[in-house]
């Protein structure tokens, strides 16, 4: 809110200290898990308060790393999610020029039929996916993963890229066709690079579906060699205890390149979202 | 700051238009990709569903190939009889209304307080604020039902500390309850915050000035100025949310699995819609004739609220234009 008078001293310190306590909340968890991995043993079955390890260690890190598969995981996991990013992008971002740019007959219904579409629960129809994928050979591999991926992300990339190409003027590109381009040529030229936060957002987010996905891999993947990151730390549980530190450690390894990559791209995350959507 | 959409789409965005074939198969060539892709991969699924909800295959084993037939409506009757469903349907209900609700104020207060001229270092903060959201939602379910295990916990640690009771969060209904709660508002609340964000540029300083010459105080501007202005961000962002808690389904299911759960047969206390859907379905009973009618009742159910939310969001687009 913009304020007219300058605020007090004690205004000033009550406001940081309320940030800071939601800080706090917010980074808390992601504390914990860092300290957690740290932790030899069974140390975290502890009924007293921890917030540091008496005994800090890198064990944890070095069993999730080289005595489980987890680099082939984390191969697998990159591959899943940057085939679903370029596939729905490249897909999205045409789709969506045809939509911002020409006009046809259906183009309104087509915006709400894809809409509609998303409405369906894709979850519950793991079996019909199940049956699509087997119909081609594609059960038990990754191809058919970034497919399934690929379902739930088009339609909402379309509207995304479309909202946001509807924000850009279009006499650039029309200048540029005066110029003698074609309406390929403008949009590749001209256009694409304008759109650049919306695009990092929606590459962002399909690279964030892609690496963090679980349930659905755990049940299109039987091999354990195709695991994504997931699926193979979730298999770690043995029913009785968890072994929280592993799970620690590997969650850290999992999360710091999408927080990276998160921190790299959160300039564009809020025009990304705001003038498009 | 960015422009929103509301300053925007009066001006037609289209290129200037030949009617002519040329353009008309550019276009089409454009979508094709597209089109291909979503009846594949969206299409096919749901009609494969319709037909699966037709069907009495409700077998014991994981993707049967074993025998089945048509049986009519008998999956949705029996579905639709159960009193089970509606209590799982208000439930999800409630829950998607509490979550949403509780992100708009939190989302908001946080987006005020970062903006307040007061604040030092805001870049700062703000990339810590929205930490949580890339964090991936497995990890999230991960330490927060280990922060909230009722022996081991953090949560329990500091709550026995400061002498308050501690119950064992995940396994009591109405603690598990807010324990869901709590950890979607943690991973949620920053995308509201930055949307908010946004939303606030938006305003028109002077406003504010001529509302404090006027001697409006904090609230009165807060609700008539900056809520009603942030609506046509807002309203959108709260309907998409709305229709996304309503399909929660990975936080709760790798936190509870539905649980506790009081008695066989019934509901778990965060059962939600497709958490439930996925226990009927996919674990032990396997009843995929039962479980695609109620994708396809949900599919209806949500495509009510989508396109009763696409006419609303026109509606207030319009109203700022």
């Amino acid at each position: 809110m913009i304020a007219i008078r300058k605020p007090g001293p004690l205004i000033t310190v009550l406001l940081h200290a309320a940030l800071l306590l939601v800080t706090l909340f917010a980074l808390f968890p992601i504390y914990f898990t860092f300290q957690a991995s740290l932790q030899p043993g069974n140390t975290l079955y502890s009924t007293e308060l921890q917030l540091w390890p008496a005994n800090p260690t890198g064990e944890n890190y070095a069993y999730v790393l080289f005595s489980l598969p987890m680099v082939t995981w984390l191969r697998n996991s990159f591959i899943v999610a940057l085939a679903t990013t370029v596939v729905t992008l490249v897909i999205a971002v045409s789709a969506a020029y045809a939509l911002s740019r020409f006009r046809f007959r259906g183009r309104g219904s087509l915006m709400t039929i894809m809409l509609a579409l998303q409405a369906f629960p894709s979850l519950l129809a793991l079996f019909a996916y199940y049956l699509l994928l087997n119909q081609v050979g594609l059960t038990n591999t990754l191809v058919g993963l970034v497919l399934v991926y690929a379902a739930g992300a088009i339609v909402l990339n379309i509207w995304n890229l479309k909202g946001y190409f509807d924000t850009i003027p279009v006499d650039l590109e029309e200048a540029a066709m005066i110029d003698g381009c074609t309406p390929t040529q403008a949009f590749l030229r001209v256009m694409l690079p304008l759109a650049r936060p919306a695009l990092a957002t929606t590459a962002l987010f399909g690279f964030l579906a892609g690496w963090n996905e679980y349930i659905i891999a755990q049940t299109l993947l039987f091999d354990e060699a195709l695991y994504t990151a997931p699926v193979g730390i979730f298999g770690l549980q043995d029913g009785f205890r968890n072994p929280w530190g592993w799970f620690a450690a590997a969650s850290f390894i999992v999360s710091v390149p999408v927080v990276i990559l998160f921190l790299i791209l959160q300039r564009n995350l809020v025009s990304g979202l705001t003038q498009g959507g | 700051m960015a422009q929103t959409r509301a300053d925007l789409g009066a001006r037609p965005a289209a290129l200037p238009q030949r009617r002519d074939n040329q353009t008309r198969l550019t276009a089409a060539a454009y979508l094709a990709p597209a089109l291909c892709a979503i009846a594949i991969v969206n299409v096919f699924p749901i009609l494969y569903s319709l037909y699966m909800s037709l069907t009495n295959r409700n077998g014991p084993r994981r993707f049967p190939v074993g025998q089945f037939e048509l049986t009519g409506f008998e999956n949705y009757a029996r579905l639709l009889s159960q009193p089970t469903f509606y209590i799982v349907f208000l439930k999800s209900v409630a829950f998607a209304l509490v979550c949403v609700a509780l992100f708009f104020v939190f989302g908001l207060a946080l987006a005020l307080l970062l903006e307040h001229p007061a604040i030092r270092g805001r870049a700062i903060w703000r990339t810590l604020l929205i930490l949580p959201w890339a964090v991936p939602t497995w990890v999230t379910a991960l330490v927060w039902k280990f922060m909230f295990n009722g022996q081991f916990g953090t949560i329990n640690h500091v709550l026995r500390g400061v002498g308050l009771p501690a119950p064992d969060w995940l396994t009591v209904p109405f603690t598990a309850w807010v324990a869901i709660v709590i950890v979607n508002l943690w991973m949620s609340y920053p995308f509201f915050m930055l949307i908010l964000i946004g939303g606030l540029g938006t305003i028109p300083g002077d406003l504010y000035e001529a509302a404090s010459l006027d001697g409006a105080g904090f609230w009165r501007q807060l609700f008539s100025i900056t809520i009603p202005l942030l609506r046509p961000v807002a309203v959108p962002a709260l309907i998409l949310s709305a229709i996304a808690q309503f399909q929660m389904f990975n936080t709760v299911y790798l936190m509870t699995r539905g649980g506790p759960f009081a008695r066989v047969g019934e509901s778990g206390s965060t059962e939600l819609l497709l958490v439930w859907g996925y226990n009927q379905g996919f674990q032990g009973s396997m009843m995929y004739g039962l479980t695609s009618a109620f994708s396809i009742v949900v599919f209806l159910i949500l495509l009510a609220m989508t396109l009763g939310a696409t006419r609303l969001t026109n509606a207030t687009r319009g109203a700022y234009e």
